[in-house]
């Protein structure tokens, strides 16, 4: 995570939180976009940015939960912060069901603001990383994705010859293509990609 | 002392039923009372004749408690069980009706053609008098045959109680069938066996009787407590909702308040702790911290007129009455409603009388009635074709002051007497509270003001509302 990127989008209705929020934040290097309206926000928003949102619950036009479902649903997986002048529990839990990084009580403490921000643009650098990986993922082919599993689970190429019915030079064969593909250099590392994708453990069950 | 003990009962369940009108088992203990009561004192009566004559005399007037007595029983039983058959019941007083009627008109009595001697006998150590030789009056079966099918009725609705009730009706049915067929039916049998001259003691019905009334009264104070265990059940009901929708308020109004409060004091923080950031790390412009000072300032005097104004808000809890003119009210809450009448295809027509006095009136309030009567007016017209909704607003002069009438062409008023709409609960929308027209009869009420309901001859409601002329009312 590079210092130029640690953009915080900022979104409250009224501007006198957005001046106070940018005092707050932008002394301490981080990149403070303010909008006091989630459209304002949706049009500036850039896809790719290792970002958060810290975002009001009430807002005149669309409330915090709202936006939170249309991001989702536009698959934009920015971590939301999200503040509130009376958050109550069901709330709160609605929030962080879908997915919410952090949920804080307004009147908020800096330090409090600050490791929430942290946190959700920690959160967004390992989505970034499982996103870059995952499109790595999908360029190997069918046959390929087959042998890299059963690999990851921890089986010989013996095994995965028999399995597959074919034969063992095959399988050395795409070996070498999957670590191309995966930009690994070592078993070690695929593995642990694997792990950041979630693979390897699901098929170490079957 | 029977007779005694029987009309100290009758009277107190009387009380009770004077009391209590929807109990009307009340009533009729109370002439099943009083026809015991009437039975003893003419069985005593007959035990101390002296004469045939005397004695026959007695019998005679026997039969007048006796009819009140049967037929009170045969209502109780249908009232208090709810089944026995009704044919029964009606031959039953019908034979009895006869048995009256043919007692005053033949001679003795209706029991006897001939009483030519009495016998005295020992009875609870004393010596009474019962009927000795006698012809029986060949009708004397009309009588005989009523007191069995008055058994067969008890016996008959007992069980139909039993077999079709839950637990409560089959004690119902077993007290009633122990104490009224038992007992009754014993009494009349060993009476009719006397008469028919098969038993030799003096017609003492009495006994038997109180034993009947006791049961019967044990029944009628169950109903009642039952009665008021449902009544105090209703008002904890109604009392909690109450302090249910209190709560809820204070609830909306806590959280709004804590929105509104808690925004400028976070910007308040997020400033303050920024500033004291910027001083700390050396990166403090005078310039910026002025701006940061000013925005401390305005938002802190921010959060303090939000307090101010929920003060006010809490203040208005009495009605402030001022005189104002009526029609300018009137025309100020139509507009308020505008949007939401055109929304509903509601058309408005007022007629607004000239040269009303003003009226003693706190604005605010008195427009949530009015709007109140206007809101209630479009939901009762919302089934209505949209080209027959129409509204009518009037005011005009009353005798003390001025009225103002809404006149609506929808759904009328319940049957029965129109006030029960300002009941509190009361409510004829699927999702009303019951609430809007008895808070508006409490704010009228507050302007020394009535509010009343009508029926309109060819459909819909009218609600009146009548205000006391400013003058008037402060004097």
């Amino acid at each position: 995570m590079s210092a130029d990127e640690k953009i915080v989008y900022l979104v409250d209705d009224e501007p006198g939180m957005i001046r106070a929020l940018t005092r707050l934040l932008q002394p301490k290097g981080y990149d403070v976009r303010g909008f006091t309206s989630p459209s304002r926000f949706l049009e500036a928003y850039m896809p790719g940015e290792q970002c958060c949102l810290v975002l009001d619950v009430a807002m005149p036009e669309i409330d915090g939960l709202l936006l939170q479902e249309r991001l989702k649903h536009l698959g934009i997986m920015v971590p939301i912060v999200f503040l509130t002048g009376h958050g109550d529990i069901p709330m709160t839990v609605r929030a962080m069901r879908a997915g919410a990084a952090d949920f804080l009580a307004k009147p908020v403490r800096e330090q409090d603001l600050i490791r929430a921000v942290n946190a959700a643009l920690a959160r967004a650098g390992a989505q970034r990383e499982t996103e870059t990986l995952a499109v790595r993922l999908r360029l190997l082919t069918p046959r390929e994705r087959d042998v890299f599993d059963l690999m990851v689970a921890g089986r010989m190429n013996k095994e995965i010859a028999a399995e597959l019915g074919t034969g063992e030079p095959n399988i050395k064969f795409h070996r070498g293509n999957i670590m191309k593909k995966m930009k690994v250099p070592s078993f070690a590392d695929l593995v642990r990609l694997a792990e950041k994708l979630g693979i390897g453990t699901r098929k170490g069950r079957d | 002392m029977s007779a005694g003990a029987a009309l100290a009962l009758g009277v107190v369940h009387g009380l009770a039923w004077l009391h209590e009108r929807r109990a009307p088992g009340g009533l009729v203990f109370l002439i099943v009372a009083f026809a015991v009561a009437g039975v003893a004192l003419t069985e005593l009566q007959m035990m101390n004749a002296t004469t045939p004559a005397g004695w026959a005399r007695w019998v005679r007037w026997f039969h007048v408690p006796l009819f009140f007595l049967i037929t009170g029983l045969v209502l109780f039983v249908r009232s208090h069980l709810g089944t026995g058959r009704t044919w029964l019941a009606g031959t039953i007083v019908g034979l009895r009706c006869i048995v009256l009627a043919g007692n005053f008109t033949s001679h003795p009595n209706f029991n006897f053609v001939e009483i030519t001697r009495l016998r005295r006998l020992p009875f609870l150590g004393q010596e009474v008098a019962t009927v000795g030789e006698a012809v029986v009056a060949p009708w004397q079966w009309v009588a005989t045959l009523s007191v069995v099918l008055f058994g067969i009725y008890v016996l008959d609705a007992a069980v139909m109680s039993w077999w079709t009730g839950g637990r409560d009706r089959r004690r119902k049915a077993l007290v009633i069938g122990c104490g009224i067929v038992t007992f009754v039916v014993a009494s009349i049998a060993q009476t009719q066996l006397v008469v028919w001259g098969l038993l030799k003691l003096p017609v003492s019905m009495t006994p038997f009787f109180l034993f009947t009334l006791g049961a019967i009264a044990i029944e009628l104070s169950r109903d009642i407590a039952t009665m008021q265990m449902a009544e105090a059940e209703a008002r904890r009901l109604r009392d909690e909702l109450a302090h249910a929708t209190r709560v809820t308020a204070l609830g909306e109004l806590s959280g709004s308040l804590a929105h509104e409060i808690n925004q400028p004091l976070a910007i308040i923080l997020s400033n303050a702790e920024a500033a004291r950031g910027m001083l700390e790390g050396g990166t403090g412009d005078p310039d910026e911290l002025k701006t940061i000072l000013a925005e401390i300032i305005s938002e802190d005097l921010r959060a303090g007129e939000v307090i101010q104004r929920l003060r006010a808000l809490l203040k208005r809890g009495h009605a402030r009455l001022l005189p104002h003119p009526p029609n300018g009210v009137v025309r100020d809450t139509i507009n308020l409603l505008r949007n939401d009448l055109a929304e509903r295809d509601v058309r408005v027509q007022t007629n607004l009388a000239d040269g009303l006095p003003d009226v003693s009136l706190d604005p605010v309030q008195f427009q949530q009635v009015l709007m109140n009567l206007i809101t209630n007016a479009c939901d009762a017209m919302a089934a209505r074709p949209p080209h027959e909704r129409t509204l009518q607003i009037v005011t005009s002069g009353a005798p003390e002051g001025v009225r103002l009438s809404v006149h609506d062409r929808g759904c009328g008023l319940p049957e029965g007497d129109p006030a029960v709409v300002f009941q509190s609960f009361y409510t004829t929308k699927g999702n009303g509270l019951g609430i809007g027209l008895s808070i508006s009869r409490s704010i009228i009420a507050a302007h020394q003001g009535r509010i009343w309901a009508e029926r309109n001859t060819h459909g819909g409601a009218t609600f009146h509302v009548e205000l006391p002329a400013a003058a008037l009312s402060d004097s």
